[in-house]
């Protein structure tokens, strides 16, 4: 079963000893609010005694036998509280459709979406926009509103908007909150809709219970910003927070997150840890070019030579 | 920023207060001139002046509100209770009426109108609707079966031009360019709270249309239900436009206007220009009425001053690079 090769991180966080328990499957769904959900339901009788707890610190998100319109076809997959998802795959692979589902935006037509241990149609909006951010790709916004305007509606923070220092430092967004949006270059404006993004869960990203997804957050980033927010996305998540994004720059990626899940047609081909998923013959099946991969003691380099079919 | 911004919304208070009293001021002056018999004088401006500006505010506010309103919901620039096809139910509706109602009944034309057209609006916004949400489920595609619908009706008033009286032709003619005195306490009584409900529904969607700017899926995200905020809004800019135009027949451009030049001047918050759009507009319409009665000669239609001002005005804005697509 696919879910045995998922990844169990190291962290130094406090609860990586139970981090076992969490992996085994039945000892996730013990949230009792959560009876609710018909399918699955073998856990209550043999949860440990903190299982509430569990629930909560553990496994964030969870996904059953979820299936979307052609789209997206998932057996299982979980994600655990603090872990860093990157998610590749070629064009039409479902990513978009994977995070927009796991954001609850898309409502899967089969199977079971879980979001803090409570099934995604127990979730409203209102309570969603609470704990969970989404970055889609395409936003657009035909009004000449001022950035700082823009970023103030989806502040929680109220009033002036003041960007966090650790978001100023990977976004560097500051410089032009007196510009009007639609007159910013493409790299600007994803800065901007990035930050406005994590605005939105600024205070539990803070506290460390955030959920953010990113649908492709390095698109039209310079190459100092793409490393930058791959960074700031990784220090978020140690501190706690669980973050999904889907990437194209798969050296990048594999370098900076806990676990690479690998999708085609819809499908998870394979997910864990970068040094397994991001094999040659994994990344050829999938993307159609050869590929060059070494590893080294903390980093894996990856180099995509020529595509296949060209030959 | 938040400071000049907070003068540029006390900015624009005052000039609406003003323009307000200066409107008060003026309905005394002008019909203090005439020194006939007190009762006589009474009654014209109880009968016809004060429903006159009470109209004139109200018809102004429920345009320009549902301009903005309309506007970021429609996340278009361009949409404006007459673009976007609420008022040619009604028009149509009118002209039908106006052309074809039979001798017997003209002395009841005075109420059916309104309710005719209150009735065109809300049914023109239903088609619109579900048109566009059966074509495309896209905020475009309401735009555009808004035209087909408007054009649609323009035509339907067109033949039925070749085949109506002069008489007849000349009232639909003075309603399609909008009138402020048709109105009288009846109208105004069933008309007021139903523009007023209207504005205030849309003041509360002020929070979640400010979300709407990202787009449709960072709004859900931020916890918006969006098409169930438009099908609202759509609604509710139906009930205030409706209204308005049954009251006081098509006027044109003051709800693409106000709001434009609104938010040159305070920003895109509709917390602060969904108010503001109201009170601007009540208060451009009541002195676009006032100078009419000021002048004493004919009766202007509304939307011959509202074009001619608003007109250089927005090309003004355009040239100046203010407002763009």
């Amino acid at each position: 079963m696919k879910l045995k090769n998922f990844s169990t991180q190291q962290r130094p966080d406090s609860f990586s000893n139970q981090q076992k328990n969490a992996d085994e499957e039945d000892s996730i769904n013990t949230n009792p609010k959560q009876n609710v959900s018909g399918k699955d339901d073998d856990a209550d009788s043999n949860c440990p005694a903190n299982s509430h707890n569990l629930a909560d610190n553990h496994t964030v998100l969870r996904l059953q036998n979820v299936k979307v319109a052609s789209r997206l076809w998932v057996e299982g997959l979980r994600a655990k509280k603090g872990e860093c998802v990157h998610i590749i795959g070629p064009n039409g692979a479902g990513k978009s459709t994977l995070l927009l589902t796991l954001a609850g935006l898309i409502e899967a037509d089969e199977g079971n979406v879980m979001l803090l241990g409570k099934p995604m149609s127990n979730w409203s909006l209102a309570t969603l926009a609470n704990v969970r951010t989404l970055l889609a790709q395409q936003s657009e916004s035909g009004f000449h509103l001022s950035v700082k305007e823009y970023l103030s509606f989806y502040a929680t923070a109220q009033q002036d908007v003041l960007i966090p220092p650790v978001l100023e430092k990977a976004l560097e967004v500051s410089g032009f909150l007196n510009k009007i949006l639609t007159q910013l270059s493409g790299g600007e404006r994803q800065r901007v809709e990035i930050c406005r993004s994590l605005l939105q869960i600024w205070p539990q990203l803070e506290r460390g219970e955030g959920i953010a997804f990113l649908d492709e957050p390095l698109q039209g980033l310079d190459i100092r910003h793409q490393y930058a927010l791959a960074s700031l996305v990784k220090f978020l998540c140690d501190k706690g927070n669980t973050i999904l994004m889907t990437s194209h720059d798969i050296a990048l990626s594999a370098n900076y997150c806990d676990s690479l899940w690998l999708m085609q047609k819809g499908c998870m081909v394979a997910f864990g840890k970068p040094q397994k998923v991001a094999t040659q013959t994994n990344l050829e099946s999938v993307f159609e070019c050869h590929f060059a991969i070494s590893k080294h003691d903390n980093f894996l380099e990856i180099q995509v030579c020529a595509p296949i079919s060209l030959e | 920023m938040t400071g000049t911004k907070r003068t540029a919304v006390t900015l624009v208070v005052i000039t609406v207060l003003l323009s307000l009293v200066i409107g008060v001021v003026g309905i005394v002056s002008v019909t203090g001139l005439s020194d006939t018999a007190a009762d006589l004088k009474q009654h014209i401006i109880v009968q016809l002046q004060i429903p006159l500006i009470l109209t004139a505010c109200l018809v102004g506010a429920a345009l320009s509100i549902s301009g903005a309103t309309l506007q970021v919901v429609l996340r278009n620039p361009l949409a404006d209770p007459g673009i976007i096809g609420i008022t040619s139910g009604a028009s149509l509706v009118a002209a039908l009426l106006l052309l074809l109602t039979p001798q017997w009944a003209t002395a009841y034309l005075h109420y059916l109108l309104p309710l005719g057209c209150f009735i065109g609006a809300l049914l023109s916004t239903f088609i619109i609707y579900r048109l566009a949400r059966k074509l495309l489920g896209s905020s475009t595609a309401v735009i555009l079966a808004g035209i087909a619908i408007s054009t649609l009706s323009g035509a339907v008033i067109a033949w039925l031009y070749m085949f109506s009286d002069a008489n007849a032709l000349r009232n639909l003619t003075f309603w399609l360019m909008g009138s402020l005195y048709q109105t009288n306490w009846l109208i105004l009584s069933v008309g007021g709270p139903l523009i007023a409900a209207a504005v205030a529904l849309q003041l509360y969607f002020a929070g979640d249309l400010n979300k709407l700017y990202a787009g449709e899926l960072a709004a859900k995200s931020s916890g918006v239900d969006v098409e169930k905020l438009t099908e609202r809004a759509l609604i509710v800019c139906a009930i205030a436009v409706g209204t308005a135009v049954s009251m006081a027949g098509s006027i044109a451009f003051v709800g693409l206007l106000v709001p434009h030049i609104l938010r040159l001047i305070i920003g895109h918050n509709n917390r602060y220009l969904l108010p503001l759009s109201a009170l601007s507009g009540a208060s451009l319409l009541m002195l676009v009425a006032l100078s009419s009665e000021m002048t004493r000669a004919i009766t202007l239609p509304v939307s011959m001053v509202t074009a001619t001002l608003g007109g250089p005005l927005l090309i003004w804005a355009l040239a100046k690079g203010q407002i763009k697509g």
